[in-house]
């Protein structure tokens, strides 16, 4: 399937992806920057729901009925990855307190 | 070329231009709290336009539900993992009391 076969409602829907992923980049730069984890989690967090709204476009381009399937899953992934990695780095951090006070004990 | 995917196209665009907004300001911005003011932009009217969009460009029935689930499944979840997010930010950050009166003293 090249470009210049697809219908004009294709042709729109190639060039929004193509943005999407250059705003896909621009988040990563992003992400690689920020200078405190929180920084990196809320990019990773944008790149995950663009990526979401790639695929659902991906899906009425190919008119594939699974790949919406897919977009709900990637939308739950990310749900979960931001959720694990706040707790985990909550539950770390109030463990350190905790242990700071009992040695100045 | 129907008058349905003239308005799917519009929609669709509209979502793209929110989503570029949206990534200016994570770009932009430098303090975590103010980037998920951004982020949150692009998570609810970004994927709303984008999706809805898509969905007035779908043929079958079964597809355009499977992506109105999509919308109800990321609006549900984006404002917990914002709210997770920030309160993160304002456990581990030492100095944030300072932060705040700082800012305070300059406006």
């Amino acid at each position: 399937m090249t470009f210049s076969s697809l219908s004009f409602v294709g042709k729109a829907l190639a060039i929004y992806i193509i943005v999407m992923a250059v705003l896909v980049i621009f988040c990563m730069i992003r992400a690689v920057k920020g200078p405190r984890f929180t920084n990196r989690v809320v990019a990773v967090n944008v790149i995950g729901t663009m990526a979401t709204a790639m695929i659902a476009a991906i899906s009425a381009l190919l008119k594939e009925d699974f790949l919406a399937d897919v977009a709900i899953v990637y939308a739950l992934l990310n749900f979960l990855s931001v959720v694990v990695l706040c707790r985990v780095v909550t539950l770390h951090h109030k463990g350190r307190l905790k242990h700071i006070k009992e040695e100045k004990k | 070329m129907t008058i349905r995917d003239i308005c799917g196209l519009i929609m669709l665009f509209g979502g793209l231009f929110v989503f570029i907004v949206c990534t200016i300001g994570i770009f932009r911005f430098s303090y975590v709290l103010d980037m998920m003011h951004a982020a949150a932009t692009g998570d609810t009217l970004g994927i709303l336009l984008s999706v809805i969009g898509i969905i007035l460009l779908s043929h079958t029935l079964s597809h355009a539900l499977k992506l109105l689930a999509v919308i109800l499944f990321i609006w549900l979840t984006s404002p917990v993992a914002t709210h997770l997010i920030g309160k993160t930010e304002l456990l581990t950050y030492k100095d944030v009391d300072e932060f705040v009166r700082r800012n305070n003293d300059d406006t």
